[in-house]
């Protein structure tokens, strides 16, 4: 196989648009090309994320609407849906097929227009993608993180305050990327006095119904110029676990983050000491304790405690979610696992101006539903030891 | 007593719910069905920002049956503690809802004195 470089990566902004879909997509793939500098290049593939571009604004068919847009004919072309994992699962459709031989030039792009319904309306086409079994009880995404934070209270010690610690370090560093939805600081107290959605998680702990898009462009490392600041992709593992949270056998392990990590870890033969930033999916504040156990950062139910004392924050041994993270950056679901990869490349580039930090190896952790599938990548800046 | 049933493969014994096409640990297709009676709660939420159709505020739990089973299910006890004891009632589909394919599970404590059971052991 192939080596597979990042030579390309863009957002939009993040929050209320007034594109749909296929602008949004359109809007970050051309911002991704002309970052690579590939005016005119044809693409052998396209890989697009996406949920639910049917269930919020009618469209279907979104992979050759995005080709024809921005006149890629005749690349392959397809969608890949993985609810919330569909942006990651798309990136490592493009690594497959570069790094397989079958492409040449590849552009992943992740996007979703989620604010063309309501609230409400939102909530249930998320919650589609729970088991029926379990959606029959009544169970949202966030009610399963309300049934997970009081657990990893109960059992661990965990403060209410060392979850709100983590929303208040996403919105801190979110204040300071352009391209996320909340520009705002928040205090402890905000995040403790804001209404309950399910006990004892509240508003704040839970990211926010969000527009938006992010591309990649991924070609061959052997077809690249020598660059002292390109990003190769050194490891990439995905993952499975039950659909239902009833069938684990532990609710605060997340068994797909776990292998999807050690998978990723053992292709870029390294270990979590090694990285140096990581994006994770904090959907809900808790996961973000969870993920950061999964993956070796810190031992199973420590991970409250290092949130708590700082270590994660910008200026921390293991700065995480530095672009603001799903709570401060917003989630539109088929975009995150993109957006999460870009903000790697970007702090790997030493391009994140004031929320820079010191990294020479990156970690994105894009999740699928509730736990029920992960994707872990690993990038590198190939001037890196 | 009310029971609800849970789905153990003919082939390893491990028991599912819901019911899958092919046990997880062996492969095989074949079970047979036991009866979940007893159980505790494992961690439960109240829900304020609920579903269509679904009361709010609402108490989720996840509680441990016999067989080490767990299931998400409704609460039906106002104030409910962690490793409070737990019986299964299966409420009837509701009109806006016959096109779900499960049953809705209401759990609700029992009176003071029932055994509890223990994670992987039946007590029946």
């Amino acid at each position: 196989m192939r080596s597979v470089a990042i030579v390309g990566c863009a957002t939009t902004k993040f929050g209320r648009s007034d594109k749909d879909v296929v602008g949004l997509l359109a809007e970050a793939s051309l911002a991704a090309m002309d970052d690579a500098g590939l005016d005119g290049v044809r693409f052998d593939d396209v890989f697009v994320g996406n949920m639910a571009s049917g269930e919020f604004e009618g469209i279907s068919g979104l992979a050759n609407l995005l080709v024809s847009e921005l006149g890629l004919e005749p690349a392959s072309a397809m969608k890949v849906e993985y609810t919330s994992g569909s942006g990651g699962a798309a990136f490592r459709a493009g690594w497959m097929a570069v790094a397989s031989g079958q492409s040449e030039l590849a552009l992943v792009a992740g996007g979703e227009k989620m604010t063309s319904v309501s609230t409400k309306e939102a909530t249930e086409i998320i919650a589609s993608l729970a088991h029926p079994w379990e959606k029959a009880q009544g169970v949202t995404m966030p009610s399963l993180a309300g049934l997970l934070a009081r657990a990893y209270i109960a059992r661990f010690g965990a403060t209410r305050e060392a979850l709100a610690a983590i929303a208040v370090k996403n919105h801190s560093n979110g204040a300071l990327n352009p391209n996320a939805h909340f520009q705002k600081r928040i205090t402890i107290e905000d995040v403790l006095n804001s209404p309950v959605i399910s006990d004892p998680l509240r508003v704040y702990d839970f990211c926010p119904i969000t527009d938006g898009a992010a591309a990649l462009v991924l070609a061959p490392v052997e077809a690249q110029p020598p660059a002292e600041k390109s990003v190769v992709v050194s490891g990439i593992g995905a993952a499975t676990d039950t659909q239902t949270l009833q069938e684990r056998a532990d609710v605060l392990r997340m068994a797909s983050v776990r292998v999807a990590g050690e998978r990723a870890y053992r292709m870029a033969g390294i270990g979590p000491e090694d990285i140096d930033v990581a994006e994770l999916h904090d959907m809900a504040t808790i996961l973000e304790v969870v993920e950061s156990e999964e993956l070796g950062f810190f031992p199973p139910g420590k991970g409250w405690d290092a949130a708590e004392r700082g270590i994660t924050k910008l200026d921390g041994p293991l700065p995480i979610n530095t672009s603001g993270g799903l709570k401060a950056k917003g989630h539109p679901v088929g975009a995150t696992g993109v957006a999460q990869i870009a903000e790697i490349a970007q702090q790997l580039q030493g391009r994140c101006g004031p929320r820079q930090v010191e990294a020479g190896i990156g970690l994105a952790c894009n999740v699928a539903g509730f736990g029920s599938g992960s994707i872990v990548t690993v990038l590198r800046r190939s001037d890196h030891g | 007593m009310v029971s609800l049933p849970a789905y153990r493969c003919t082939g390893c014994g491990t028991v599912s719910q819901p019911r899958r096409a092919r046990c997880r640990q062996c492969g095989r297709t074949d079970v047979e069905q036991v009866e979940l009676r007893r159980g505790k709660l494992l961690t439960f939420t109240r829900v304020t920002a609920t579903r269509p159709g679904y009361p709010s505020p609402m108490i989720l739990c996840l509680a441990e049956f016999e067989y080490g089973v767990k299931l998400v299910a409704q609460v039906d006890d106002a104030s409910p503690e962690l490793e409070m004891e737990v019986r299964p009632k299966v409420l009837g589909a509701r009109a806006e809802r016959t096109d779900q394919p499960a049953d809705v599970v209401l759990v609700r404590s029992p009176p003071a004195g029932c055994p509890v059971a223990a994670s992987g052991r039946p007590l029946t």
